[in-house]
């Protein structure tokens, strides 16, 4: 086994596990319509809560398996770019909430929501929601991807982007990286 | 558990035969291995002309479940029943894909790909196993469900003596998608998701072991049921005890009907199903790095898909209406009730999270302790 140092990392989980996972609840100050609290500067971190809708969004994304449709998912919301948006932003668990979100809002609502889709290919804070759309490229319209995919290259993510983007079919696409 | 069985494993029987199954649907054995407490047999049969192929099963009354693993090479294959020593039903799929049915058994019964597994017993209410030879019947059918006859069928039969069911061993090897193995934040990730996934597992009595083996798969893992994607067309290494877990980068998964599990239950030897599947790209996140409370999730993750693997189906779907077929998983109808009952069942279908925080998940009940070492595969 090259699984390195399980003694440590067993403590350590061992650690959480007796401490409990959950954070302590943060007393929020009501927000009209249910509107985010956006973290502010020099207080303890973010509290989300989320429209009726978008819970409904993230408890859908957060199905283990079969992966929800995208389609049905979008169809939970009247808003469902911004929604999804929200959840990719803003839902740090389950984690695959938020890829997912990234993902259906690329394949369904891609041209609605571009320029958020731009914005996380050059945020490393987004990291995991631009590798997920870097492995979508081919499904996109070829405008979209050379837009996402030129926005990946020219930012901090270039190193990573660079050979997924030259795996992709689409030659036109794949030639941003050479 | 028979443990000390495995540092020496004995080729108890080694016979050879020519040709495959004849006309009339006989089969042909090809080779018998024990080692410690699995026997493997291996054969071939040719379906017959109802589309039926009758896999023998013998049986010494000494065992205490059979897998059996039936394979095509392009055509569909699904169980339809098993027939004890007497040729009397055990179980028929008809009993469990009806119009009343509100619970799943097992995946063998669905017509999804080109090899179709069964495990019995699955539950410890099923029907034991006796002294004689039982049948498995499958059928072959085309895409619009009709018999088709003369298709040649691969199939093994394992079975296992060991009969402690409440301890045992799961052999599990992970393999890494190219590039992958290399990455020291993915090596301590899954190190910490393997602690907590042993962690879960022991309530079951279960112990995993695991072994590693780097491979060349695209870590964009293209999963179809019928494809020979990946253990048909590339030996990593897998032995006919263990089961193959497969970490790549993202899942492109055209099979739809299991998501990450190659089915419920799924084999111990190759088949285009024959693995699970887990993407560390959605389990890390929005910022694509893994902090601590995704490693235990990970974990649980892998617990939950390889507990797929081993029979368990989620006590209830998440559109509250469809069941496993446990007694103690109960049958609750909204997601109210169904989180509050099941929410912290290492099976339900989803965690419990808020957009920050997630409930731990990693319970198991007697009756799905009972499943999981029933699994021929849990030694
Ligand atoms: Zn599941």
């Amino acid at each position: 086994m090259r699984l390195p140092d399980m003694l440590t990392l067993s403590l350590l989980l061992l650690s959480f596990a007796c401490g409990g996972r959950k954070s302590e609840p943060v007393d929020a100050p009501a927000t009209p319509d249910g509107a985010p609290t956006l973290p502010v500067e020099g207080q303890p971190g973010p509290t989300i809560n989320p429209t009726e809708s978008q819970a409904a969004v993230h408890k859908a994304l957060s199905v283990r398996d079969p992966e929800p449709d995208c389609a049905d998912v979008s169809a939970l919301t009247p808003e469902p770019v911004a929604d999804l948006i929200f959840v990719a932003n803003h839902a740090d668990q389950p984690p695959w909430a938020s890829t997912r979100a990234a993902r259906c809002l690329a394949l369904g609502h891609g041209e609605a929501a571009k320029a958020e889709l731009i914005a996380w290919m050059g945020d490393p804070s987004a990291k995991g929601l631009a590798l997920m759309l870097l492995a979508e490229l081919d499904q996109l319209p070829e405008p979209l991807a050379m837009e996402l995919a030129q926005a990946a290259l020219a930012g901090p993510l270039a190193d990573e982007a660079r050979p997924r983007i030259a795996k992709v079919e689409n030659a036109n696409v794949r030639a941003l990286a050479l | 558990m028979h443990r000390a069985l495995f540092a020496l494993p004995v080729l108890a029987a080694l016979t050879a035969c020519t040709g495959v199954g004849d006309k009339d649907g006989r089969p042909s054995k090809d080779s018998v291995v024990t080692e410690g407490p699995l026997t493997t047999l291996r054969g071939s049969i040719l379906s017959n002309q109802s589309g039926r192929v009758l896999v023998p099963i013998e049986l010494t009354g000494d065992e205490v479940s059979f897998m059996v693993t039936a394979k095509t090479d392009d055509t569909y294959i699904s169980l339809e029943a098993i027939l004890d020593e007497n040729g009397d039903e055990v179980v028929n799929w008809k009993d469990w894909l009806n119009s009343k049915s509100t619970q799943s058994l097992t995946s063998a019964f669905y017509i999804y790909g080109y090899d179709s597994v069964v495990n019995w017993p699955v539950r410890s209410e099923d029907r034991s196993l006796s002294a004689g030879t039982w049948t498995a019947r499958f059928t072959t059918v085309d895409e619009d469900y009709r018999y088709v006859e003369d298709v040649f069928v691969d199939y093994t039969v394992q079975t296992k003596t060991d009969h402690d069911l409440e301890s045992g061993v799961v052999k599990v090897r992970l393999v890494w998608a190219e590039g992958l193995d290399t990455r020291n934040d993915l090596q301590e990730a899954v190190a910490g998701a393997l602690v907590r996934w042993s962690e879960i597992w022991a309530a079951a009595g279960l112990t995993v072991e695991f072994t590693e083996v780097s491979s060349d798969l695209d870590p964009e893992l293209n999963v179809d049921s019928v494809a020979p994607f990946p253990n048909d067309a590339v030996d990593y290494g897998g032995a006919d005890d263990d089961v193959t877990l497969v970490i790549g980068e993202t899942i492109n998964d055209v099979r739809g009907l299991y998501g990450q599990s190659g089915g419920l239950p799924g084999t111990l030897v190759s088949t285009a199903n024959a693995a699970v599947y887990v993407s560390w790209l959605t389990n890390a996140g929005r910022d694509g790095e893994f902090e601590e409370f995704e490693v235990l999730l990970l974990g649980e993750t892998m617990a939950h898909e390889v507990g797929h693997y081993l029979g368990l189906f989620h006590p209830v779907e998440a559109s509250y209406d469809y069941y496993d077929a446990l007694d103690d998983t109960v049958e609750c109808t909204s997601y109210s009730k169904c989180e509050s009952q099941l929410g912290e069942n290492l099976m339900f279908p989803y965690p419990l999270c808020s957009f920050t925080d997630c409930e731990p998940q990693g319970n198991l009940t007697v009756d799905q302790r009972a499943v999981m070492n029933l699994y021929t595969g849990a030694l």
